[in-house]
């Protein structure tokens, strides 16, 4: 697990996308469903499947601010 | 040059609005397969400072429909019942530099056999020239299950909560993300967790014949998922998407979880279309019968018993569309954007006799400003 840790640090410092080279990443077509509807799809499922978790975010940074 | 120049103003003018503005969505879902009906109103409202942000929500599910009745003496029979829950949230996040996030929220559900408090925390930061996101969160739920017909039945459950997650921007058109969680659930020993108090189970007794008994799910639950997902970008306009899910818990159920979709857009960005598809798959819980026998004792056999499809074996498959409209800078409004979509699902339990599969719409649409 932590070697699993160490691997991802690695891995995630050796990619380096600079900020205005972002615009694309931030556009419509990439972005994740908006907090209520992400919301109501996460209660729909708990409440038919007994699945829960693990539903990662896709919150990455512009970079920019 | 031309697209890098677009790029860097986008993010210029999103780092600006990122630095105080407010934002306000509203919405409505409508989902049905036959049995209920459930309307799901929805609004949010925040906003969004240069070291702070807050944020309000509230949900209310109005449920209704026919649904099966079980009664101690065998008796099944079909009744109408309506019912609403109210859910609301409140959330803020302090920005002690630029990198870093940390939020704090509360959350409260109200039915009237039902009462949640629930509250958590979650640090993030972003590394390595702002490319990668880590995240820790931890959360704490008190639920507490009650019957309407029941003034003295106050079973309560207490459940932690720990996420980890990375999300990574992989490259100028990819980005990546994995989250682990695992959630530790204690509950009252009557019901267990995640039981019905008003559903009965049939438990064939040698010696006593024929009886309902009421369901008893085990009273610990520890569960584990860990998911990751990746979008890559195709062209100037389009994106497809793709998600993995595993989880397995303590009652020995796993499950894989898969989802794949595109989005594309027109018209510089103003029009959003997009197509999506889910499929899940889970095994029984451990303690799930086709059908349970037993001999009565000094206790009652068996101990653990569920009439819940969900805790028999499932699988899902889901496929939607959508489409959305932007309007840029319309009155007092930075965007105001209006969407819809509508979803058809299948869910299929295997082992139940009483109904194999079952089909649901899921429908709904709504408007998110920012000002």
């Amino acid at each position: 697990m932590i070697r699993f840790a160490w691997l991802l640090l690695f891995l995630s410092s050796c990619t380096h996308v600079p900020a205005h080279q972002r615009g694309r990443l931030l556009s419509a077509s990439m972005s994740a469903s908006n907090g209520l509807e992400a919301g109501m799809d996460a209660h729909l499922h708990q409440t038919r499947e007994s699945m829960i978790g693990g539903t990662a975010t896709g919150g990455i940074s512009c970079g920019c601010n | 040059m031309r697209l890098q120049l677009t790029a860097a103003a986008l993010c210029l003018f999103l780092g600006a609005t990122a630095s105080a503005g407010g934002k306000a969505s509203t919405r409505v879902d409508v989902y049905t397969d036959g049995d209920i009906d459930v309307v799901v109103p929805a609004v949010l409202g925040g906003w969004d400072g240069e070291h702070w942000e807050v944020e309000g929500r509230y949900v209310a599910d109005v449920i209704s429909g026919a649904t099966p009745v079980w009664t101690p003496d065998l008796i099944t029979s079909a009744t109408t019942f309506s019912e609403v829950r109210h859910a609301g949230g409140l959330a803020t996040t302090w920005k002690p530099s630029v990198e870093q996030r940390v939020t704090a929220n509360y959350d409260t559900s109200v039915e009237p056999d039902y009462l949640t408090h629930a509250g958590s925390g979650r640090y993030a930061i972003e590394l390595f020239e702002r490319s990668s996101t880590f995240g820790l969160g931890y959360g704490l739920s008190a639920e507490t299950l009650g019957k309407v017909d029941d003034d003295t039945l106050a079973e309560r459950t207490t459940t932690h909560r720990v996420d980890l997650s990375w999300d990574q921007i992989v490259g100028r058109t990819t980005t990546g993300g994995a989250v682990l969680t695992t959630m530790a659930s204690r509950c009252g020993e009557r019901f267990g967790c995640l039981a019905n108090p008003y559903r009965f189970v049939d438990v064939d007794l040698e010696d006593a014949g024929p009886v309902a008994l009421n369901e008893r799910n085990p009273d610990r639950l520890y569960r584990a998922a860990l998911g990751g997902r990746l979008s890559q970008a195709i062209g100037s306009t389009a994106a497809v998407h793709g998600g993995y899910r595993f989880y397995a818990d303590s009652w020995r159920i796993t499950g894989h979880t898969v989802d794949l979709g595109t989005k594309a857009t027109a018209l510089e960005e103003r029009l959003l279309v997009g197509l999506n598809s889910r499929f899940s798959t889970q095994t029984p819980a451990s303690f799930f019968r086709d059908a349970y026998s037993g001999r009565m004792g000094s206790a009652v056999v068996p101990m653990y018993r569920t009439g819940d499809r969900e805790l028999s074996g499932l699988g899902t498959v889901q496929f939607g569309g959508r489409a959305g409209w932007t309007f840029y800078a319309p009155g007092p409004f930075l965007d105001l954007k209006v969407s819809s979509r509508l979803v058809r699902a299948w869910y299929r339990y295997p082992r139940s006799t009483a109904l194999p599969v079952r089909a649901a719409w899921l429908g709904g649409g709504g408007v998110d400003a920012t000002f």
